[in-house]
């Protein structure tokens, strides 16, 4: 899954030369002769060869690392969940770490943004109403990633509803 | 500066100590899981918190501003997280566990042997990577490790000793490795190992069977039983043992219904519809539904109840409605109160009364309290200058008024009296530079025109006073619209109005002057009531004896807040006041807005047309009823709420429970013999009958259709738990064939509660439960606890399935035919190009056409032609807009209808049942100009594709999309007027009336 996203990142940042291939099970990326293995470091050598970007790995150091972390856990955790359970787990933690923040490394939108959504695209478009309630941050979020105008060309926008399925006084039986 | 949380003994908070040491920032240690990783750096950045894991954080800490990050370092730090630890790992854990893992080992030495000669080892700057590896290797120092390193790597024993000298190192690896345990620390805290194999996209294929995906609720499979105390479940031995003949048999209800002195006296009014505007899904659960909820309660619970509601009748609009109709306002009333009337009735709305405004008693009870405030001196006169047109005869309302903007700067030709559309800012109708009459265009005099101002200054301290004993209960957003009003001081507000249509001023002076709507509007609650019972003052003027609910959206606020009791205030009359205001927010439809012109959102007739019931409606408008915020009306949503809630969960629960009766105790409720955990069931139901209770009687409608279904889960478990099926099959033993019998009756009892408490929601289905129960008086009252209402012996029907699923196909027809705003995934992006050329297309062919019209000469087939072949260009253009063909079409239809010709439509004429002959000329003097008037409509049609286009088009500025819709209007008026119409009526199109 790692060549995959890295190539719709790819694709989002209209790099022309880019290839992308797996050796030795590790992707490999190649931008204009500068090759680069393994994800984290392929996306970041895909944002930073275009200067028009930068901002999209962090503009603080703060949010550096926290692209890094999130990069990192895309491949460490995020693209290789061998069953549902597992995924399940990736999204409640991602459920939680949004609960206090507008994007994944604050207010801004980062390349860890774009990656994790087109990670996670394809399943929460399959999303009934009830699971995107469950998942309220991860769908909050969503709704505001999509509003950008270039995964917007390329992604088909999820629809998000706003009235709750159940009232959230939050007690349980 | 940060705080690391996590297990202290693990690698990742090592990182994190070494990092923040060497980079001399102060950090605590706080001791807690943080899964999935072994330790956190929380970082806090403007009141948000964050928390970056081991390698990330170490990156931050290291990382001063400005400095361009390494490729190398950060190579490293992925190669450690995806290569180095799902095999170390794994392997010190096989070390802890006494047997180390040989492949593991392999694998290990090959990884070993890359980093040892890639040389990031011995690079003589601290690096982020160097703390890092630093850290994950140290372990293997540990004496489990043995000899490992020392003869199979040691260059890495070499740099691990080396460092560990470094003053840094030192003390932090000591202190660290003071805390005990690493290996199990490593073991406790990991989560499963990463395999590069499993590729997430590949679970797209597999069904996820974990509950979340199936279309029953998250909490259906959460245990249900909240811990039940001991006094609960003495309670519930009681309360079920309760023998039903001890409960009272519910009061006949009484016609007229009447307050009766010592009992609960409730009246309930819901805002009065206003009689021109089909009421829609929001307009009826913000009013007329949320009332009619509460009033259900209240009777189930004994009280007195009186639900009055009706049409408001009177203004300006039914004047303007009329005259385009070419009916008499009273005859509009007529036809309209009907749609109301018929609206209201299929939802079940349970009125004790609903009547209409333009009555004899409600000039009565109007002109009594006028005397009243006018002999208590709150009544001024004084002189309002106001445009008056000499052409119309009218006095003119602020919208009706059209000149240049006053605002320096703007200079827009065509503001309102009181809005600018160029700059958007308020304006007084007054100050409008070269004035002119929007319906005619003549200059408006000024004229003086005389009329009577309530002096609520004067009235304010005992309304203070009074809302200090009232609006403590009320909804919060009405606490909050009426001290805004208070907070921007009261002004005298004039209540009369120069129109013909409306309740006549009793003052010499002020014949051809009638009441100003909302000064009259309210007391048509009294007027009602008064024609429902001669008794009427028994509701109205006994405050001490009576709790007044009012019901409405949260617009007219200001007027029951403070307007309307202010007025029986200054009468000095014992009126019963408003005790608790209940306040609606809006309902949306689709995330947008109703809007009966441009055919989105469903409206009251269209309701019953759907083929869903309307205890779908109800209990679907109901369950989002929009009580703290706005809510969003969805078709998926009603769609999954009827198959998941109603049908599984409800309908499914019940049908069961009364088939175990029927099939396998011929329709006999069993004997019962209750356990200790039957009785836990039945004090859990206990429990949430009383959150029913409270919360319905504080109007949390939602909450309490929410414990309903929580009852009827409880069942669904209980049912699962026991198999009742199963133990009541012949050949079991007497005690399981006993315990099949005793659930079978508990369930069944539920369903009895259930036929009670529902009804406030969808009565009738309850109606259709308590048939299949066999109709007992005491399934009529809200009893205090779950009792054993279906004694054993009692015989039940067979039960039939009372939901029905709604299909996608039915949701899909209804919803594109509704227009719901649901986005289009295939839309294309607009191309503004494509849209200018066919523009112009368009309007080339629409002068072809227009030539050929003023010409004479063409043929009719000729111009039918061309006329076709411009339908068919517009119709493209449509389409590449992305806009909805048939609008533009309903103009069209709208003028054919006032117009010259008389064929009204089929609809108007049914309901037409007064109206003698169908709309022939209307009753304005102005000519019809038909050549005009279709040269007009083409042009209509055409700006408003214009408008539409730029409003589509998105980044068109404010002033450019105003200047269009100016044009537009000009054009429809212009229409109006060629129709021979007044424009008024198109002019007060859809401003979404939330009464």
């Amino acid at each position: 899954m790692d060549n995959k996203v890295l190539g719709d990142i790819g694709q989002y940042l209209a790099i022309k030369k880019v290839k992308i291939t797996m050796e030795d099970k590790k992707v490999v990326t190649d931008v204009g002769g500068k090759k680069c293995i393994g994800f984290v470091s392929g996306v970041l050598n895909l944002v930073r060869s275009q200067p028009q970007h930068q901002a999209l790995e962090g503009s603080t150091v703060l949010q550096k690392s926290l692209t890094h972390h999130w990069l990192t856990y895309c491949t460490t955790h995020l693209f290789h969940c061998p069953t549902h359970e597992a995924l399940t787990t990736c999204l409640q933690y991602l459920e939680q770490e949004l609960k206090n923040r507008a994007y994944l490394c604050g207010y801004q939108l980062t390349i860890a943004d774009v990656a994790v959504y087109l990670a996670l695209h394809p399943f929460i478009f399959t999303w009934s109403y009830m699971k995107k309630e469950q998942y309220q941050n991860i769908s909050r979020w969503c709704k505001t990633v999509q509003g950008d105008a270039r995964l917007g060309k390329t992604h088909k926008a999820i629809h998000f509803s706003r009235s709750q399925l159940y009232c959230g006084s939050g007690r349980t039986h | 500066m940060g705080v690391v949380v996590g297990r202290k003994g693990h690698t990742d908070a090592l990182k994190i100590l070494l990092a923040a040491a060497l980079s001399k920032k102060n950090i605590e240690f706080v001791e807690n899981n943080v899964f999935p990783f072994g330790a956190v750096l929380e970082v806090t950045d403007q009141n948000t918190s964050f928390r970056l894991p081991a390698n990330s954080a170490v990156l931050y800490l290291l990382q001063s501003p400005g400095q361009i990050q390494d490729p190398e370092v950060e190579k490293w730090l992925e190669w450690e997280a995806t290569e180095l630890q799902p095999v170390l790992v794994p392997y010190l854990v096989s070390l802890a566990g006494g047997r180390k893992d040989k492949t593991l080992e392999e694998t290990l030495c090959s990884l070993l042997t890359k980093l040892s000669s890639s040389g990031i080892l011995t690079s003589k700057e601290v690096t982020a990577a160097t703390v890092v590896m630093f850290s994950a290797l140290h372990p293997l120092t540990c004496e489990a490790a043995g000899s490992f390193l020392k003869t199979q790597h040691s260059h890495i024993l070499q740099f691990l000793t080396t460092l560990g000298e470094v003053t840094h190192f030192k003390n932090i690896v000591t202190s660290w490795k003071s805390e005990s345990g690493l290996l199990k620390t490593l073991e406790n805290t990991t989560s499963q190992p990463w395999n590069p194999i499993h590729n997430t996209m590949a679970l797209l294929k597999v069904s996820d069977v974990s509950p979340s995906h199936a279309a029953i609720s998250p909490e259906q499979n959460k245990p249900v039983r909240a811990a039940v105390t001991e006094a609960q479940l003495k309670a519930a031995q009681v309360s079920w043992k309760q023998s039903v003949s001890s409960i009272t048999l519910p009061k006949v209800v009484a016609h007229p219904s009447l307050p009766v002195k010592g009992e609960t006296n409730i009246l309930i009014t819901s805002a009065l519809p206003y009689v021109n505007n089909v009421p829609h899904l929001g307009n009826i659960i913000g009013c007329v539904l949320s009332a009619d909820c509460f009033a259900r309660f209240a009777r189930l619970r004994g009280d007195n109840v009186l639900y009055v509601c009706g049409t408001d009748e009177y203004g300006t609009a039914t004047e303007t409605k009329a005259i385009a109709e070419g009916l008499t306002p009273q005859q509009i009333c007529d036809k309209y109160h009907n749609i109301h009337s018929n609206v209201y009735k299929w939802f079940n709305i349970s009125f004790n009364d609903f009547g209409r405004t333009t009555t004899e008693q409600q000039t009565k009870v109007t002109h009594e309290i006028y005397h009243d405030l006018e002999n208590n001196g709150l009544i001024t006169e004084d002189a309002v200058e106001q445009q008056y047109c000499e052409k119309c005869k009218r006095f003119l309302a602020d919208r009706f008024v059209e000149g240049g903007c006053p605002h320096p700067g703007c200079g827009y030709p065509d503001a309102r009296g009181d809005q600018c559309d160029g700059c958007s800012k308020l304006v007084n109708a007054m100050e409008l530079v070269e004035p002119r009459c929007k319906l005619c265009s003549s200059t408006p005099i000024i004229r003086s025109s005389t009329h009577l101002f309530l002096n609520l200054p004067l009235i304010e301290p005992k309304l203070k006073a009074w809302l200090a004993t009232s609006s403590p209960q009320w909804t919060s957003n009405a606490q909050v619209i009426c001290e805004s009003w208070l907070r921007d001081g009261l002004k005298s507000r004039c209540i009369t109005r120069d129109l013909k249509w409306g309740t006549p001023v009793p003052k010499e002076g002020f014949e051809d002057k009638v009441f100003y709507v909302w000064f009259d509007a309210p007391i048509g609650y009294i007027s009602i009531t008064a024609g429902y019972t001669d008794q009427w003052k028994q509701w109205w003027q006994n405050p001490e004896q009576i709790q007044y609910y009012e019901f409405m959206a949260k617009d007219n606020v200001p007027f029951h807040s403070v307007v309307f009791p202010s007025c029986q205030l200054g009468t000095d009359k014992p009126w019963t006041k408003v005790t608790h205001l209940v306040a609606t927010e809006y309902l949306n439809y689709e995330d947008g807005k109703f809007s009966k012109s441009r055919g989105v959102g469903v409206f009251g007739d269209q309701v019953m047309e759907t083929g869903i019931p309307s205890d779908v409606w109800r209990f679907y408008l109901l369950y989002v009823r929009p009580e703290a915020q706005d809510t969003s009306f969805s078709w998926v949503d009603l769609q999954t709420k009827n198959n998941s809630e109603l049908l599984n969960n409800l309908g499914n629960f019940i049908h069961r429970a009364l088939s175990f009766v029927f099939k396998f105790f011929n329709g006999k409720i069993p004997e019962d013999k209750l356990n200790r955990s039957d009785y836990q069931v039945v004090a859990a139901v206990n429990q949430e009958l009383s959150h029913y209770t409270t919360a319905l009687a504080n109007n949390h409608q939602r909450d309490g259709l929410r414990t309903v279904l929580a009852i009827t889960r409880l069942g669904n478990q209980y049912i699962q738990e026991n198999e009742p099926y199963k133990l009541v099959k012949p050949g079991r033993s007497v005690e399981e064939q006993e315990r099949g019998a005793t659930v079978t009756a508990v369930a069944a009892n539920i369903v009895a509660l259930v036929s009670i408490i529902l009804e406030p929601y969808m009565p009738d289905t309850t109606v259709r439960i308590k048939d299949l129960l066999g109709d007992l008086p005491c399934l009529h009252q809200l009893p205090r606890s779950f009792n054993r209402f279906l004694p054993p012996g009692h015989v039940i029907k067979e039960p039939h399935p009372l939901i029905k699923p709604i299909e996608d196909d039915l949701i899909q027809r209804l919803s594109s035919q509704f227009g719901g705003q649901q986005p289009n995934p295939q839309k294309k992006p607009v191309d503004p190009v494509e849209i200018t050329q066919l523009q112009s297309k368009v309007e080339e062919q629409a002068n072809n056409v227009r030539k050929l019209k003023e010409g004479g000469t063409a043929g009719k087939e000729k111009i039918a032609d061309e006329v076709k072949v411009l339908l068919k260009l517009k119709a493209e253009l449509a389409a590449v807009q992305g806009v909805d063909p048939s609008v533009g079409g309903k103009d069209k239809k709208k003028a054919k209808k006032g117009g010259g010709g008389g064929k009204g439509k089929e609809n108007a004429s049914k309901m037409d049942a007064t109206s003698a002959s169908p709309a022939a000329t209307p009753a304005s003097s102005l000519p019809v100009n038909e050549e005009e008037a279709n040269r007009l409509q083409a042009q209509v049609t055409q700006q408003g594709d214009k408008v539409r286009a730029v409003k589509t088009r998105g980044n068109a500025s404010k002033e450019e999309v105003n200047a269009e819709v100016a044009i537009l209007l000009d054009l429809k008026k212009q229409l109006a007027v060629a129709q021979g119409l007044d424009p008024n009526t198109l002019t007060g199109k859809e401003k979404k009336k939330k009464k």
